[in-house]
């Protein structure tokens, strides 16, 4: 169809270039590095941030942000164990015992882990649209609103899980005895999304809200409608995200997964999505967060301490979006 | 013709915070005519079809389509009663494909779910060939040349296969043949009994393409001339303009030859906005740019300013070339601009008038260690907040709160403060009420004999002719005609048919050879 010369094709490529370089300074790197047990580790890390940054993109590609991410992920668990408990106490069950040791009602717990948060995001989305307060201000609230009610409500303390026997398979199971199941989910959800933006009528319509909105609205797109639909999805990505990352600690705590919206941020930068919106795509987050993901496993594996990570991604990230917005000058330039 | 019009507008009004947009206008248009809308700049004719494609909602009137009353409340709405709208600027979503741009919230699917590339692309490909354009429909629209843009944002309006067709100045960015292929396929509409609304500032185009022309001024009506009456050019003119209302603060010709020319600009280029502008202006001398929108004048304004790189070109200030790569150079060099948007680019609205009015003359106002000298800060702004009467409770007041006329007083004193000799100022008066307009003129005629040199552009004539000395015509970045105080063509139907230079020679009467 198009003749794509070489240079085009490696920089429409750059990420699984970069993918693959990695790859390779790993093997070098370590001899532990290409083994069965180290991928299954590394596919396990990258899920639940994975999920959280699908969500993320969406609502990025709408020129939003979502910031409650991380709080949702205590908050919607630990209500969920709320609700439970107070509905299985009319019959006379209880879901706590033993001071906090979550024992009864798992199934339901799940179920309402991911309706809880799956609202919250909605909620974000109708505060934003209707109320017309900027999404970082409304999520920014959230943030602090969920985390303290996600103390109150857990008393501070870890509730830890037991019965586990019908979810635990979420966290640490491995199919055929390879493929660890979080990363099956995140690749699901993360095709699914590709699919979707791609091959129905919501890729052009979220591309187009974030894009040019005055566009979108005057071809009678209703852009209230896309934001809160992104906002949506990004409160399921961290129901999702939050029951991974449970079903493997055992536990749900107030404080867990603090400052993970900022690492979904990060992760959906480096995959090209831009802040301004309508630009990026959601297989470029799935090859970041397999990117970073890779970084992290090498900066253990050759031995440096976690505090060098930090400065590494933070660097990447800086370089990235450096990267991007100077191919995007260059095109300014030259259309 | 005695039938029913396909769309009729009766008494349409619509407010703008500060400004009546529409006055009880009437319109109508009937199968197989064509309609134009004509009118200065901000005379209502974008806010009237904004009202038609349902992306304003009028505040009083009628709309009838078919004799029947609708509410238009939304673009989908519009779009639903056969309405198509052309915008004057192209909205297209940039990194989205021709293809998906023409078809946005319209897709084609497969089995009600997965779109239907190939027939979108052909459905594309096959309503651009019949605007006679041919592109790639998988080409992104951000890679397009402008009047590609256009060209898509016209197959996007066709693709409803539209009863009622807008076009909002379309042809403004294209060239004589593309205009001409545009009124060509108008003709075939028309033929196959479309409505259509044409709106373009040229009028010779409007003359030769019209059923009927209907002239609006202010917001209101004011006349309407069909095809049988043979209008001319004037005559649109003199319905457009209507009485003139500013007086002459210029007394006389005071073109005083043979004084040193205090700026000079040589060749002054920047591709795609202006091209090869050379002019003088001597101290004591108001010059004016007269030129429609979109004809390069406030990018050329920004490029002497040093708010916007210029391709090539000199400056020379008392004779010495000089190089501006910023606004800081330009001011150092004593020239300072007054933007037309004085609330995004003029002022810092949450601060006070004093620290407005001052913000540009820190260093000349500060003592040795840099530390401000509040005390003549504030006498200085206070002096010039009396002599210019600005209305303020108080020079701590935010300059937010200010009335438009204040707020453009505050910017006219932040460069009076720092006593630059020549000052740039696009569009002196807009959004300012008639009576602080006066005074502003006032104030601009006393700056000259001061012996301020300014360069004015105003897409009011009148105010042109009331405070400048010569009137340069700009038509799409060049300077095509110098009109002097005392010339008889310095008047206002004359610049205007100067600056409404017509290339097109068509007509829908013609028959088969209509386009020449």
């Amino acid at each position: 169809m198009n003749k794509r010369s070489i240079p085009e094709l490696l920089k429409q490529n750059a990420l699984v270039l970069v993918l693959l370089l990695l790859i390779v300074c790993g093997t070098i790197a370590s001899p532990s590095f290409f083994t069965l047990y180290n991928w299954q580790n590394i596919l396990i890390n990258i899920s639940t941030l994975g999920v959280l940054a699908l969500g993320q993109t969406l609502v990025m590609l709408v020129r939003q942000v979502d910031l409650a991410q991380g709080s949702l992920m205590a908050f919607s668990p630990i209500a969920a164990i709320s609700i439970t408990g107070l509905a299985l106490s009319l019959s006379g069950e209880q879901v706590i015992q033993g001071g906090n040791y979550v024992a009864n009602g798992m199934i339901w717990i799940v179920i309402l882990t991911v309706v809880v948060s799956t609202l919250v995001g909605f909620t974000n989305g109708i505060i934003t649209v209707f109320a017309r307060v900027p999404s970082l201000i409304v999520t920014l609230g959230m943030l602090y609103a969920l985390r303290g009610t996600a103390y109150i409500l857990s008393g501070g303390h870890p509730l830890y899980l037991t019965r586990l026997e019908n979810v635990k398979w979420l966290g640490t199971t491995q199919v055929f005895g390879v493929v660890p199941v979080c990363f099956l989910v995140f690749l699901i959800i993360g095709v699914f999304a590709v699919l979707v933006l791609k091959y129905t009528r919501v890729g052009p319509r979220i591309y187009a809200t974030g894009n040019n909105e005055k566009a979108a609205l005057y071809s009678g797109v209703n852009i209230g409608f896309w934001k809160i639909a992104a906002f949506t999805f990004s409160g399921f990505c961290a129901a999702v995200a939050t029951l991974i990352y449970s079903s493997r600690l055992e536990s749900v705590e107030a404080a867990q997964a603090a400052g993970y919206e900022l690492s979904s941020i990060a992760i959906v930068v480096i995959g090209g999505t831009t802040l301004e919106g309508g630009r990026g795509t959601m297989s470029g987050t799935i090859l970041a967060a397999m990117i970073l993901g890779i970084v992290i496993n090498i900066i253990s594996l050759v031995g440096l301490v976690i505090w060098y990570q930090t400065i590494i991604i933070g660097f990447i990230i800086i370089a990235a979006v450096f990267v991007y917005l100077r191919r995007m000058r260059h095109r300014e330039r030259f259309s | 013709m005695e039938t029913m019009p396909l769309l009729q507008l009766k008494g349409i009004s619509k407010a703008f915070p500060g400004v009546q947009a529409l006055k009880a206008v009437d319109f109508s248009v009937r199968k197989g005519e064509v309609v134009s809308l004509v009118g200065q700049n901000g005379a209502g004719k974008s806010t009237l079809v904004s009202i038609i494609g349902g992306i304003y909602s009028h505040d009083d009137g009628d709309i009838f389509i078919d004799g029947r009353n609708v509410r238009i409340s939304n673009p989908a709405v519009a779009e639903g009663l056969g309405i198509g709208l052309v915008h004057q600027e192209p909205t297209l979503v940039a990194n989205m494909t021709v293809a998906a741009n023409v078809f946005l919230n319209r897709e084609h699917l497969r089995k009600g779910l997965f779109l239907n590339f190939r027939l979108m692309k052909e459905d594309t490909v096959r309503v651009l060939e019949s605007l006679g354009f041919s592109l790639d429909p998988d080409l992104l629209v951000e890679n397009l040349r402008l009047v590609e843009k256009e060209v898509v944002e016209i197959a996007k309006a066709m693709l409803l296969k539209p009863r009622i067709l807008i076009l909002d100045e379309v042809t403004a960015p294209l060239n004589a043949d593309e205009a001409n292929h545009l009124f060509k396929l108008v003709c075939e509409l028309k033929a196959q009994g479309m409505a259509i609304v044409f709106i373009s500032h040229r009028l010779k185009e409007v003359i030769q393409i019209s059923d009927r022309i209907v002239v609006l001024r202010d917001g209101k009506n004011v006349g309407e001339l069909a095809r049988e009456q043979n209008p001319s050019e004037k005559e649109i003119i003199s319905l457009m303009l209507g009485q003139t209302g500013f007086e002459s603060l210029v007394d006389g010709d005071e073109a005083q030859a043979g004084r040193d020319n205090l700026l000079s600009v040589r060749g002054l280029s920047r591709q795609g906005l202006f091209d090869d502008v050379s002019l003088d202006l001597q101290a004591a001398e108001i010059v004016g740019l007269a030129g429609l929108k979109g004809s390069g004048i406030t990018e050329l304004m920004k490029g002497l300013f040093g708010a916007l790189r210029i391709d090539s070109g000199e400056v020379l200030v008392k004779g010495v070339a000089v190089e501006i790569r910023n606004p800081k150079d330009a001011i150092h060099h004593g020239i300072g601009m007054l933007t037309n948007d004085r609330q995004k680019e003029g002022l810092a609205l949450q601060r006070g008038v004093e620290e407005n009015m001052t913000i540009s003359s820190l260093d000349a106002l500060s003592n040795r260690l840099k530390f401000f000298r509040a005390g003549v800060l504030n006498s200085r702004a206070a002096g010039l907040a009396k002599s210019l009467e600005v209305k303020t409770p108080s020079l701590k007041q935010e300059v937010q709160n200010l009335s438009g006329g204040n707020q453009q007083k505050v910017v006219i004193a932040k460069w009076l403060l720092r006593n630059l000799d020549i000052i740039l100022i696009d569009e002196p008066t807009r959004g300012v009420d008639i009576k602080t307009k006066t005074e502003i003129h006032r104030l601009l005629a006393g700056l000259k004999k001061e012996g301020k040199a300014m360069i004015v552009f105003s897409p009011e004539i009148p105010e042109l002719l009331g405070i400048c000395d010569r009137i340069l015509v700009v038509v799409s970045g060049r300077i095509v005609n110098e009109i002097k105080r005392g010339d008889p063509r310095f008047r206002e139907a004359d610049i205007l048919e100067l600056m409404h230079v017509d290339r097109y020679d068509v007509s829908c009467e013609a028959g088969e050879n209509q386009v020449m």
